[in-house]
């Protein structure tokens, strides 16, 4: 009989379905003897790596599961907050809005109280905090004492940029100091949990927001190319919340004289980067342009791969997954130092770390990469080894689930 | 030293708000010492982030609206004491008549400057447009000048 039916322990995710960071959190331990529902942190479309599903709207539903197959709650079961929930702190006092989503497409904190009474999950885990960990915070509130033990997932941006906003401040310290259970995919932010917000519950495995990969992804390292042999320099053109993809684009005209021969592809950007793409070519002479999002991940590895060196610069990550994916593909990295790249490469040997506001050290680094052949190639055997090591769908599958048991009180299994 | 910088705080098209911000994480400190405050205005959701940022991590007096100086040059310059542009090609809505028109000094770097916009100044601060440790000296200079104005005046 399989580990995944019958009484197995239940997992009430609450997360972003559209992301694939939560699909393959989810994917890391499908079968590791848990049943699985995922409830919607924000209402909006299904990522395809969540397949095979299974609508489970309450406790009996959980008897249908097949093997392998994850629980969704039905979208049309979940309303949203309404305008007075926003605009009366007394009633959602954590409906601060992050980003500009509207009101209708944020599950009331209602639903996941009903999700939470129909399904009786062992456990909810909650991915990522401004909308996910929030809404969960205040359904156990309003639910009462008889509320699942809690985990909560701090991503990227969430403890390191938030904490610095007077609003989100205090909703932070509140919500590590009642989590049963915080994992974070930086130490820095599990530091500032300790040290500064008082946060002393079960300290879950620290490891990326998606868990783990299974590596036979990515090619074999043997079969691509070397990095100096590669002619593209990929820049990730995010720009505004916490990206800064255009102080990339001022980085490179700052050195354009030193980059004739690459061809530069911009990625992610709007129509200001547009326009400053196209001055950087017609007037510093820089083969640049743009390239469309990739729904493919195959098709985005790929280019990934092309890549002699990718560029990321921003105010605020956590652990990015380009980087990660990067290390794997042998493209070397730049990054600011406002994101964990520090807790993956050694700022100088197998990636670059420059400050958030320098765009000349950002410069100077593009310059480095691009013309340090013996930089790019040496670092391409330590990194996939270390992301091989630490971002592992096996052995961090293992970790979560027994985590998982050992907050439900079980042995661990592995 | 009583100073209010006004610094063009959109991010768009034309405005390089991020790019004053990423300077003043490199002078915010003595700016901050020299008890000079900064305003953005016609700011931008993620400049007002931004600038939330910058007053935590430096100490400087920030605060940022939407008001727009070309329709409310009063509200925006009547008590600035230097104003900051980053900009794209073009001027835009910087309303810098209505700034000179108050006595207010201006500090503009444009990005890939059309022909028009071309004078000594905008020559000047080619590489500040690009570079924010460049336009965060430039910016401490012009400060520096500010006092030494107003300890000219007094004496």
């Amino acid at each position: 009989m399989s580990r995944d039916t019958a009484d197995a322990p239940v997992i009430l995710i609450v997360a972003f379905p559209i992301s694939i960071h939560a699909a393959r959190w989810v994917n890391t331990f499908r079968n590791r003897g848990f049943r699985v529902v995922l409830f919607p942190g924000v209402l909006q479309g299904m990522c395809i790596e969540f397949e095979p599903t299974r609508q489970v709207r309450c406790r009996a539903d959980l008897d249908a599961l097949q093997p392998g197959e994850i629980g969704i709650y039905p979208r049309e079961a979940v309303r949203g907050v309404t305008q007075a929930d926003v605009d009366d702190p007394a009633v959602y006092p954590f409906a601060l809005p992050a980003f500009d989503l509207p009101p209708e497409i944020r599950p009331d904190p209602d639903a996941l109280c009903e999700a939470v009474a129909a399904i009786r999950p062992d456990l909810v885990h909650s991915l990522e905090l401004q909308h996910c960990s929030y809404l969960a915070k205040e359904a156990r509130r309003r639910f009462g004492a008889s509320f699942p033990p809690w985990v909560a997932s701090c991503w990227g941006s969430d403890i390191f940029m938030y904490r610095k906003l007077k609003e989100h401040r205090p909703i932070l310290t509140k919500l590590v100091r009642e989590v049963d259970a915080l994992h974070s995919d930086c130490a820095r932010d599990l530091a500032w949990a300790e040290e500064k917000a008082g946060y002393d519950a079960y300290r879950f495995p620290q490891m990326p927001a998606s868990g783990g990969v299974d590596f036979s992804i990515f090619p074999d390292p043997a079969r691509l190319s070397r990095p100096s042999e590669r002619k593209m320099i990929l820049v990730k053109g995010y720009h505004g919340w916490a990206g800064r993809g255009m102080h990339i684009l001022y980085a490179l005209h700052l050195v354009a004289p030193q980059l004739k021969g690459f061809r530069i592809v911009v990625t992610h950007s709007g129509r200001p980067a547009a326009e400053m793409v196209e001055r950087l070519a017609s007037e510093d002479g820089l083969d640049i342009s743009l390239d469309p999002y990739l729904a493919s991940n195959a098709e985005a590895m790929e280019r990934l791969a092309s890549a002699r060196v990718a560029v990321g610069y921003g105010i605020s990550d956590g652990i990015s997954t380009t980087l990660l994916e990067a290390m794997a593909l042998g493209t070397f990295m730049i990054q600011a130092n406002t994101c964990c790249g520090n807790e993956w490469v050694s700022n100088g040997s197998t990636g670059l770390i420059v400050p958030p506001h320098d765009v000349v050290a950002l410069a100077n680094a593009i310059v480095r990469a691009a013309t340090d052949d013996a930089l790019v190639d040496d670092a391409v055997e330590i990194n996939r080894a270390t992301v091989e090591a630490r971002w592992n769908a096996e052995t961090n599958g293992a970790l979560i689930a027994n985590a998982y048991r050992e907050l439900l009180g079980m042995r661990a299994d592995e | 030293m009583n100073c209010e910088i006004v610094v063009y705080g959109s991010e768009d098209r034309q405005g390089r708000a991020l790019l004053v911000v990423s300077a003043l994480h490199h002078c915010g400190r003595w700016l901050a010492e020299k008890g000079v405050c900064v305003r953005f205005v016609a700011a931008s959701r993620c400049v007002r982030v931004a600038a939330e940022i910058l007053r935590f991590q430096t100490g400087l007096k920030v605060r940022a609206d939407e008001v727009r100086p070309d329709e409310a040059p009063d509200d925006v310059f009547g008590s600035a004491g230097l104003y900051v542009a980053v900009m794209f090609s073009r001027l835009g809505a910087l309303a810098l008549r209505e700034a000179r028109a108050r006595n207010v000094p201006s500090l503009v770097a444009v990005q890939f400057p059309d022909a028009k916009q071309l004078n000594v100044s905008v020559l000047e601060n080619l590489r500040a447009a690009f570079d924010p440790v460049d336009l965060s000296n430039r910016l401490c200079e012009e400060v520096l000048r500010i006092e030494a104005r107003r300890d000219k005046g007094r004496a």
